[in-house]
């Protein structure tokens, strides 16, 4: 699959019709997307049948939120990925045991993927220049479900450094990010 | 519409948002503001952007057949966006889109008259509440103290609120502790979107009243 400009301008094409109902772009949507929201959801609950519970609430909200999204909010992807970690972090809430993950294994996976993709930006590429502690803490918002208390907690750092670290690394990421572009 | 808000969300809050945190209230009111500030959404594309990437480069699972069936099958009965709830208000999609299968509002006059405010969800996890209100124009809201934070978007119409006048868009935040008494512009109703930490209590003869309230729904439930 090929991952680029043309990529996204076909999933914003396709976002403007499941915004006035229109179910046939909402099946092409999901044929183009569902795999992967389900392989990165499978990763970090590890059950089977929730994954699919939560891959259903993700383009349930896909459906419902279609209008609101906007080009200048960014890629698609990344607006999906919003949307599947916002179901993700719901279950968690809840408190649904099953959902739960200690993580490292999920970073692990991550952190080496088996094919080299072609997109774009790489999140590990950008990643490589932030330092350790930056990255550690980039990794738990994106790829863990904690809240900054608990991250806070889990990293031993009080909650106010913990964001301004966060929002260092978030600059230096944001600086790398667009002179990829 | 405002040209852009001048007033923001945090950084903290959009990589918060980005990576599916906060509560239904506080994504809403992220939604409400995001649909007046084309400053935010692109914020907010850059730090989803990493997300977008690390989701494009997971391998794909086989799909269950049945999966998509089920999906359709939710979503058949569903509008492409639910109905706006309010009239004299277009709620922004982002927030409409929360408001699936949402009972008609009931509306309370919490400073006795001149505003009206409705709730729109609570969040059981966090306990925090969206609320939908209403002003006409050129009153003031009686002084009244937050426990919690208080987090505002303006949907239409502007205020006054201390040193700050905010418009559409804005994002204004009291923090817990705090007490103010905002007055809305002359000639416009004023709509704001509301994200509460814990209830309100008001001061003077109101939060007298108040507390005699609840003192006796208090004694009178027993
Ligand atoms: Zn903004």
């Amino acid at each position: 699959m090929m991952h680029g400009q043309v990529d996204h301008e076909e999933d914003r094409t396709l976002l403007a019709a499941i915004a006035i109902g229109d179910r046939g772009a909402f099946q092409q949507f999901y044929s183009r997307h569902a795999g992967r929201v389900l392989g990165y959801v499978r990763q970090l609950t590890r059950n089977p049948a929730l994954a699919e519970d939560i891959t259903q609430e993700a383009f349930v909200a896909v459906w419902l939120k279609a209008a609101s999204y906007q080009a200048d909010r960014g890629d698609p992807a990344g607006w999906l990925f919003t949307i599947t970690r916002n179901k993700l972090v719901d279950k968690w809430r809840r408190g649904d045991r099953d959902a739960e993950t200690d993580g490292a294994p999920i970073l692990a996976g991550l952190a080496d993927p088996p094919n080299p993709i072609d997109v774009r930006v790489s999140l590990r590429q950008a990643m490589s220049h932030l330092t350790d502690d930056q990255r550690r803490m980039l990794e738990m918002a994106y790829y863990g479900g904690l809240t900054y208390e608990e991250t806070a907690d889990a990293l031993r750092v009080p909650v106010g450094t913990l964001k301004s670290r966060m929002r260092a690394a978030l600059g230096q990421l944001r600086v790398i990010l667009e002179g990829s572009t | 519409m405002a040209a852009g808000a001048k007033y923001h969300p945090s950084q903290e809050l959009l990589l918060e948002f980005a990576t599916g945190g906060g509560d239904r209230p506080r994504r809403a009111l992220i939604e409400a503001h995001l649909a007046h500030c084309a400053d935010c959404r692109s914020d907010l594309g850059r730090v989803a952007r990493p997300g977008g990437a690390l989701l494009a480069a997971v391998d794909d699972a086989p799909l269950p057949p049945a999966l998509l069936d089920r999906i359709v099958q939710r979503i058949d009965s569903m509008p492409a966006l639910p109905p706006q709830p309010a009239d004299g208000i277009d709620l922004p999609p982002g927030v409409l889109a929360e408001l699936v299968s949402m009972k008609p509002l009931r509306w309370r006059s919490p400073a006795l008259r001149g505003s009206r405010i409705a709730t729109l969800f609570h969040d059981d996890h966090s306990g925090a509440v969206l609320h939908l209100g209403w002003m006409p124009g050129g009153r003031v809201f009686p002084p009244h103290r937050h426990a919690g934070a208080e987090e505002v978007v303006v949907l239409a119409g502007g205020y006054t609120d201390g040193p700050k006048h905010v418009e559409t868009g804005d994002w204004v935040v009291t923090e817990p502790g705090a007490s103010h008494s905002p007055t809305t512009d002359p000639g416009e109703d004023c709509w704001i979107l509301t994200r509460l930490d814990a209830p309100i209590r008001f001061t003077g003869w109101r939060g007298w009243l108040q507390r005699a309230a609840l003192l006796f729904s208090s004694i009178t439930r027993r």
